[in-house]
């Protein structure tokens, strides 16, 4: 699966050849078809591959002596989400890659659906943390905003126009923004 | 190229005389797109609505019910998509992205001077996080994720939140 989010991060969906792969992962290609049935079969599981790692590499703290307050906590979540390591970039890359395919492709669609929703859903949870007292449409609505910016802003990064650092600044900003309408209402 | 080719009706070689190679062939889409854009919101050049009025119409005209509309989003997030690893296609996409940034700061800067927009508001960084949100719904919009009217609700309500006085 390593091997099969390298390749997308390289060369895009559309580049993924299944020889490539193989060679990647050191294996055959009759190996792949038997695990994988088909290209749909690789896209799927590269996606619930990419949505685990980033589930490890966002919840990974350094035991800190002290759990960090849930504001820190959103904030922290979100920006692992925009660092330099390279299986940040890849992940990254190959996330948006999916995306933009699941555009003409309903099957990943749908599972790209699910990832997304999940993401929301855990967003919305930490948000509530910091907002105990914010109805859950609000929270929803909040963080949907902060994941659909957040894609923006690691797109723009990963494109080249965006520093990094400068992204994080707009990224904490706008979950400032966010919390001090969700505590107001 | 191929396909190009075949929905246009003209040769290949045609195709590779006009833009010579494939990171060609992609800026001139993305180009030709991006004009089309700007005449989405439909906001004539004498237009005297509040800058912030403006602003909402201009983001919100991004999700429409319109294939025009859905094709020119699919088009900027599969290059936004395909310059994350082929270089050549960066500057073009640069170049169109601090276009539309500048174009967005400057409206805020008009709501500055006509009073609809508080002057505490950073301007630039508001232009990229609502463009970066825009292009980060475009992805969900398109894959029916989220609908037309929740995109739009989304727009506005991060312009309220962007737009409002800071202590």
């Amino acid at each position: 699966m390593e091997a099969a989010a390298r390749v997308i991060a390289r060369r895009g969906v559309r580049g993924l050849r299944v020889e490539e792969l193989a060679a990647e992962a050191g294996v055959s290609t009759a190996l792949i078809y038997y695990h994988f049935k088909d290209r749909a079969g690789i896209l799927r599981r590269t996606l619930e591959f990419i949505s685990d790692r980033a589930e490890r590499y966002t919840s990974e703290r350094e035991t800190p002596a002290r759990p960090l307050d849930p504001r820190r906590e959103l904030e922290q979540t979100l920006l692992l989400e925009l660092q330099d390591e390279p299986v940040v970039r890849e992940n990254s890359t190959a996330w948006g890659e999916l995306r933009a395919n699941a555009v003409f492709d309903p099957e990943l669609r749908e599972d790209l659906a699910k990832a997304t929703l999940i993401w929301v859903q855990e967003t919305a949870e930490l948000l509530g943390q910091v907002s105990p007292m914010s109805p859950a449409a609000s929270l929803a609505a909040s963080a949907e905003r902060l994941t659909a910016l957040l894609e923006g802003l690691s797109m723009r990064w990963l494109s080249g126009i965006l520093p990094l650092t400068h992204a994080r600044t707009l990224l904490l900003e706008a979950v400032a923004v966010e919390l001090e309408r969700l505590d107001r209402k | 190229m191929e396909d190009v080719a075949a929905e246009a009706g003209v040769s290949k070689t045609l195709i590779y005389y006009h833009f010579r190679d494939r990171a060609g062939l992609v800026t001139s889409a993305l180009e030709y797109v991006n004009d089309r854009a700007e005449g989405y919101a439909d906001i004539a050049e004498d237009d005297d609505s509040l800058a912030r009025d403006l602003l909402l119409r201009l983001l919100a005209a991004e999700f429409q019910d319109d294939p025009a509309v859905r094709e020119n989003s699919a088009v900027w997030a599969e290059v936004r998509a395909a310059a994350t690893f082929d270089e050549a296609l960066r500057p073009v996409l640069t170049a169109l992205t601090e276009r539309w940034l500048v174009d967005l700061a400057e409206l805020i800067a008009d709501g500055q001077d006509d009073g609809t927009i508080p002057a505490s508001v950073d301007s630039r960084a508001a232009a990229i996080r609502l463009t970066a949100l825009v292009e980060g719904l475009s992805g969900r919009w398109l894959a029916g994720l989220v609908t037309t009217s929740e995109a739009r609700a989304h727009v506005e309500a991060a312009l309220d939140r962007e737009l409002q006085a800071t202590a």
